[in-house]
């Protein structure tokens, strides 16, 4: 009965508070946890406590402590330094190699959803033979056929990525283009580029951005899977892959030298996974 | 007799018709869908056609393919003396100005993401239809002419209703200045209270600005209302058409019997409902062969199934596409 009471009673803009946070928790905490790994890779200079390229020969392979929160590696390089600068790198070619995909499939998607016929033909059947290989596959491949390095990578990770905002963005026009706001701009003898850009573009877009959040946690996942490989970053620049490449040979006497790296890439992963989902469903809603 | 503003000559539209490679190389041939079958009428300036039929009739492919939303297959559209058939990409936009479309659906006929001034004013930007500087003013004059507010301006069509939806898709039409209106079951997507609303604007703005409409219902009932001239589509062929008061009393095609039949009106001492239409529509991939309506007509004798009706002029204005057409006037 009291109980009843005071639940009736708090039933104020607090529970309102709480209500939103039960609803997006994930959205919170994953905007939160990349603005924390954002900002410090952002200042990454200024909050790191030693220069990720410096060597150290008489403080090598020490375990984690104050002077070093993650430890050193054998070089006496300063894990937790190297970590943050990572972070910066990483974040970088994760968004950049979601973007240009991004953009390729959505130019290419929506001119063959658009204009339909022979261009449709052409574009999809692009679409198809570069979808038909495995990922990585496709982007070892071409990394192999460049030359490893980081302008490979970008180049590797676009053209294996944009296939799928191709086929989403066509199938999205598609369907637009047949709503009668569409019709209703050729009635009105728009131009092809109005009415692509001004009344189809930004009614299929949606649906491209949940994707490209969930596709940046894989982008990080290749990107340091390639470095890890030595196909992507080259050391000595600090990458999270390389980190774990280079500490794979001391994994039993020094842990810290893959853990913490690993940590870093499961925390970004968990973040924009996090973030994605929540966004996704923030747009479901609004929709 | 004036020329008419719009004179449709034998326009058709097939669909399918144009087999893919493989096809062609198997040598299967699959017959075209015919949406729209030779179809030929004229709407004289300032005045209001309608075309009724049922769902999948063709009227709304008729409707779009006059405004070259979808490209007919053969046939021509005289506007005013010129083809549009004709026309150019260029000339055709030029065009545009003078014929303009009000959409059936009100809820996706504006793009959700633009402000009623955005999509209003694009309209008078593209056209250079109002310097700059005027254009907000003539916005509120367009929403002022269809019955809105001036605090509209900066709404999102969600913000709107059905009905004020549709009047805000007739202003955006009405912003081009045209002679000519396609209103393509304008009315069948809004709530009933709303119906008589709109077709008031639509009969208001016929005699303020001197429009001439093509009104597309599928509901004879809607039309008798607001229509100079009617006409009757059955499987992509207007079987009758005529003047309001001939379409009503003296209708001569069985099937215009049958809708007039169906169409409910508020008398309590007429009790049940009759079937008005016999058996389904047949598939428009394999039309009935003679006269489409055949195998749904009380009359239908041999020469239905093997002949498709001519059309025959029965009064002035008044054509029938049915053989029996001087025996059906009188119901079995």
């Amino acid at each position: 009965m009291t109980e009843a009471v005071a639940l009736s009673l708090s039933n104020g803009p607090d529970s309102r508070k709480a209500a939103v946070w039960r609803k997006h928790t994930g959205l919170i905490v994953g905007a939160t946890l990349l603005g924390v790994i954002l900002l410090s890779s952002l200042f990454a200079g200024f909050i790191s406590p030693h220069d990720p390229l410096q060597h150290d020969l008489r403080n090598t392979l020490q375990p984690p402590r104050w002077a070093h929160p993650f430890g050193t590696d054998n070089f006496g390089r300063d894990i937790f330094s190297r970590v943050l600068h990572a972070a910066k790198l990483d974040l970088m070619i994760g968004f950049l190699c979601v973007l240009f995909p991004w953009m390729l499939g959505t130019a290419l998607g929506a001119i063959a959803g658009y204009f339909g016929g022979a261009v449709d033909t052409v574009i999809m059947r692009v679409v198809d033979t570069f979808s038909a290989f495995p990922f990585l596959v496709m982007v070892i491949g071409i990394i192999a056929i460049l030359g490893p390095g980081l302008m490979s990578m970008y180049i590797a990770l676009t053209l294996a990525g944009w296939s799928m905002y191709a086929r989403l963005v066509r199938a999205e026009v598609l369907v637009v283009k047949k709503a009668e706001y569409v019709l209703a701009a050729r009635a009105l003898g728009y131009l092809h580029g109005r009415i692509m850009f001004r009344h189809i573009l930004p009614n299929v877009i949606t649906p491209t951005i949940i994707f490209a959040m969930t596709d940046i946690v894989l982008v990080i996942l290749s990107t340091t899977s390639l470095s890890f490989l030595g196909l992507g970053v080259q050391p000595p620049m600090a990458e999270w892959g390389i980190m774990i490449s280079e500490g794979k040979g001391f994994i039993l006497t020094a842990w810290w030298m893959v853990t913490l790296p690993g940590l870093a890439i499961v925390l970004v992963g968990l973040a924009l996974s996090l973030l994605g989902d929540g966004i996704a469903k923030l747009l479901r809603e609004r929709a | 007799m004036p020329d008419p503003l719009l004179d449709v000559r034998h326009l058709s539209k097939h669909y399918g018709s144009a087999t893919g490679l493989l096809k062609r190389l198997s040598g299967a041939k699959s017959a075209p869908l015919i949406a729209v079958d030779d179809v030929s009428f004229t709407i004289a300036q300032g005045e209001i056609f309608s075309l009724v039929g049922e769902s999948g009739s063709g009227k709304t492919t008729l409707g779009r393919s006059l405004l070259r939303l979808i490209e007919p297959t053969t046939g021509e559209i005289r506007f005013d003396g010129t083809d549009l058939c004709t026309l150019d990409a260029t000339a055709m936009r030029a065009m545009r100005r003078q014929v303009q479309m009000i959409f059936q659906d009100p809820y996706s006929s504006l793009n959700p993401r633009l402000t009623v001034r955005q999509t209003i004013g694009e309209v008078l930007r593209v056209h250079a239809i109002r310097p700059v500087a005027q254009i907000d003013a003539r916005i509120t004059e367009l929403l002022a002419l269809v019955g809105l507010p001036a605090e509209a301006l900066d709404r999102t069509p969600r913000n709107f209703s059905g009905g004020q939806l549709q009047r805000l898709g007739i202003a955006r039409a009405l912003a081009m200045e045209p002679l000519f209106i396609v209103a393509d079951e304008p009315v069948s997507a809004v709530d009933v209270s709303m119906q008589a609303q709109i077709m008031n604007l639509l009969l208001d703005l016929r005699s303020r600005l001197g429009l001439t409409l093509l009104f597309i219902a599928h509901d004879l009932s809607v039309v008798r209302y607001l229509s100079d001239r009617v006409g009757v589509m059955y499987m992509g062929r207007i079987v009758e058409s005529g003047t309001r008061n001939q379409m009503f009393e003296v209708a001569r095609h069985p099937y215009t019997q049958a809708l007039l039949r169906a169409a409910p009106r508020p008398d309590p001492a007429r009790k049940g409902t009759e079937a008005a239409v016999r058996g389904e529509p047949p598939s428009p991939l394999s039309p009935p062969p003679g006269c489409h309506f055949h195998t749904r007509c009380p009359f239908a004798t041999a020469i239905c199934r093997s002949t498709p009706p001519p059309p025959e002029t029965v009064a002035p204005g008044h054509v029938v596409r049915c053989h029996h057409h001087a025996q059906t006037h009188v119901m079995p």
